[in-house]
């Protein structure tokens, strides 16, 4: 086109010479008109040539153009015929719409996918929640019923869109609840009456700017036959030492008869006591809802076999008690042996007298069970409360059973879409693996895990199932390894034990292909233990720093940080090096490396394991 | 022989008591009320008290958090007994300052082994 632009213009110039030539010639011929004629020749011939030169540009750039702008503007496509003396601008310009009309046509079928995935989950999820038998009521931020299901209408008479939903239970309850939620619990238990005084449990959740309510028909409780049991064990405490005692008068075969019945009924009364003092609650409460109201140090996440609401509103009660005395108590959990933590409310000042505590115990401390004593309460748990002195300080204990796991997880794991995206293959993308990672208490043979945590991928997404535990690893771990990873001996000192870890590892990766980044180092730790835990790890193996040497080449840095670094995934500081933290980065990692790998002709987990052979010299491959 | 009081108030148990201490030699006391228990004991200094936590008016639980609040009272033990017989009661008790704990029903066996502990 600069050419054809280039050729006009020397066209004009030569047209413009031979134009100036020939009025000059007219002049030198002389005569009356001469300087008329050569001026008009100039004029004339210079105005011809203007026009031409308008013309040409008008039809050939002017309009192309105009009509160029107006295609793209309006996502026409554009002829190439107007555009054939714009050069490569034509073509440039159809090849663009082009593009656009395809990506609409992609972005357009993206929406019609998403909306229908989004029709199929919610009609799973209206499914489910129609038919799974409890009641669930969702309440937006104001309390006002957005949502509810028949079982709740069932529950809950008068139910209706937009009504407060604290109308229709004993309005403690829920305010309690909410004040557990607000103490940064994401879900927690609740019992409670109905206004026609039934009574109810069930489960409060926090979401997006409102509630979700899942009630149930509490089973009437009958209470445990404690005063039963108090006098079976009075006449037999009374009879044992008596019968014990016995001798002379009463013929011996008959005397051994009444002493084998009385230990018979001293051994029953025992094991009845055992039984209904393990009748511990089997639901688990976190103890940021138990310490809902109260003030706090330093508490650790841990879950409890507890009620949340029963035990929050005890331990609010005896707070409130503690100061009208004019203390000022605090509440911290401290280890206890026997899988349990001691809850302590500790104050500077004199201690409370027992006997008044026991008093405090007989009121009813929960608005949602209002028949329920403090006493009550504490026997449901398995557990008492007493005071204790240190120096000028005072506290109240109270040991509570540790239950396993997080009571804070979200309790449903759904991907609706699986279904749809075909079944499970070799090729990378459609793996189901378990991206993991270890802590250790060191780096030889001879060092023992601390840490395990998994995450879950199906189809090249990640399913949102997880595994995180502590192990207990059944020795002191070296300073050092806790300067890198700060797991301390206190904080494993209740974990489970390296079988009881390993096993349920087992049960979580089952069928899927283990994914670590250094694979051998992690792989070597579960393999050595196989012959202690029984639990094998057969698996298939994906080491993300082979990949990573597929994709950039032997001679990079292949480190953790190296690779996410150039992955563009960034690992908050507080999550490096913590099992989960490294877990999330190396899934992260995986995720992104399959379409890199897939571009270098790897797709499939076969590919990568004879792939693998041409990096033996950076690092062994963990497949048996 | 060492002095004993013993503070119950089941008649029953308490002539059960009677008979073993009194078998066995030791001089005894009973009172049956937790009121007035801890005057007793500053008064008569035995050498072991036989405790039963549920008692009228004060509980046996009160009874040893006071004694041992008075420095006094040190060389005095105490073995509480209890029909409420969990680990968590027998937590509580010692946390209190009780020598011992003796769930009931209680064997003769047992009583005496704990006795023989706590006076030897």
């Amino acid at each position: 086109m600069r050419r054809r632009i280039l050729l006009l213009f020397l066209a004009a110039l030569v047209a413009s010479l031979a134009l100036s030539g020939l009025a000059l010639w007219r002049l030198t011929q002389g005569g009356q008109d001469a300087v008329i004629q050569a001026a008009m020749i100039a004029g004339f011939g210079l105005l011809g040539l203007m026009t031409a030169l308008w013309f040409l540009f008008d039809r050939h750039l002017a309009r192309p153009l105009e009509s160029l702008a107006g295609a793209l503007r309006t996502g026409r496509v554009p002829d190439l015929e107007q555009a054939r003396h714009l050069a490569d601008l034509g073509p440039a310009a159809r090849d663009a719409a082009l593009a656009r009309e395809r990506s609409d046509q992609a972005l357009a079928q993206a929406l019609e996918d998403h909306a229908a995935e989004t029709l199929r989950e919610k009609a799973s999820l209206e499914a489910i929640l129609a038919d799974f038998g409890a009641g669930a009521v969702m309440a937006d931020a104001r309390g006002r019923v957005v949502f509810y299901n028949a079982s709740a209408a069932r529950l809950l008479p008068g139910l209706a869109l937009d009504r407060a939903l604290d109308g229709h239970l004993t309005p403690g309850a829920l305010r309690a609840a909410q004040m557990r939620l607000a103490a940064g619990a994401a879900a927690t238990d609740l019992t409670c009456l109905t206004v026609g005084g039934v009574r109810l449990s069930g489960r409060l959740r926090a979401i997006e700017d409102g509630l979700l309510l899942i009630l149930r028909d509490s089973a009437i409780q009958r209470p445990a036959p404690r005063d039963t049991l108090e006098a079976l064990r009075r006449h037999a405490s009374t009879l044992v030492p008596m019968l014990d005692a016995l001798d002379g008068p009463i013929p011996p075969a008959l005397a051994q008869a009444i002493r084998a019945e009385g230990q018979g009924l001293a051994t029953a009364t025992r094991r009845l006591s055992q039984i209904m003092a393990s009748d511990a609650p089997g639901d688990v409460a976190g103890l940021t809802e138990l310490a809902a109201g109260l003030d706090a140090v330093d508490l650790p996440r841990l879950a409890f076999r507890a009620q949340a609401a029963s035990l929050n509103a005890l331990l609010l009660m005896l707070d409130a008690r503690l100061r009208a005395l004019g203390h000022a108590p605090v509440l911290s959990v401290h280890p206890d042996p026997d899988d349990q933590m001691r809850l302590t409310l500790d104050w500077r000042g004199t201690p409370v007298p027992i006997d008044l505590l026991e008093g405090w115990l007989t009121a009813t401390p929960d608005p949602g069970q209002p028949d329920l004593t403090g006493a009550e309460i504490l026997a449901r748990h398995g557990t008492g409360i007493w005071p204790e002195t240190e120096g000028g300080s005072a506290r109240l204990v109270m040991p509570l059973a540790l239950a396993q796991g997080i009571a804070d997880g979200l309790g449903v794991t759904y991907d609706f879409a699986l279904a749809t995206r075909g079944a499970a293959s070799s090729r990378l993308a459609d793996l189901t693996c378990v991206v993991f990672d270890t802590e250790t208490t060191g780096l030889t043979d001879r060092d023992r895990i601390v840490q395990i945590a998994g995450l879950r991928l199906a189809r090249g997404r990640l399913t949102g199932e997880r595994f995180d535990t502590l192990v207990n690893p059944g020795g002191p771990i070296p300073p050092a390894s806790t300067a890198i990873h700060h797991i301390t001996d206190a904080m494993v000192a209740d974990a489970p034990d390296l079988t009881a870890a390993l096993t349920a590892f087992r049960h979580f990766c089952d069928d899927s292909v283990l994914i670590a980044h250094n694979a051998p180092f992690d792989m070597g730790f579960l393999r050595r233990a196989e012959a202690q835990t029984g639990a094998r790890f057969d698996n298939r193996v994906l080491d993300t720093v082979l990949l990573s040497a597929m994709v950039w080449g032997q001679s990079a840095v292949h480190t953790l940080d190296a690779l996410t670094e150039r992955l563009g995934i960034t690992i908050p500081p507080d999550a490096r090096h913590t099992a989960m933290g490294d877990t999330i980065a190396t899934a992260q990692a995986y995720l992104a490396l399959i379409p890199a790998l897939e571009a270098k002709g790897i797709t499939r987990f076969e590919e990568v394991v004879a792939k693998a052979r041409d990096h033996r010299a950076l690092i062994g491959d963990a497949n048996r | 022989m060492a002095d004993i009081l013993v503070i119950e108030d089941e008649d029953n148990i308490a002539t059960a008591l009677d008979f073993l201490l009194t078998r066995d030699g030791h001089r005894h006391d009973r009172i049956a009320t937790g009121r007035g228990a801890v005057d007793r004991i500053r008064q008569t200094r035995p050498d072991l008290v036989l405790l039963d936590v549920m008692l009228p008016e004060v509980s046996g639980y009160q009874i040893v958090q006071d004694v041992r609040a008075d420095p006094d009272l040190a060389g005095v033990r105490v073995l509480m007994m209890t029909a409420r017989g969990s680990v968590v009661e027998r937590r509580k008790g010692l946390a209190l300052g009780a020598d011992g704990f003796i769930a009931k029903p209680f064997e003769l066996a047992e009583l005496r082994a704990e006795m023989a502990r706590l006076l030897s």
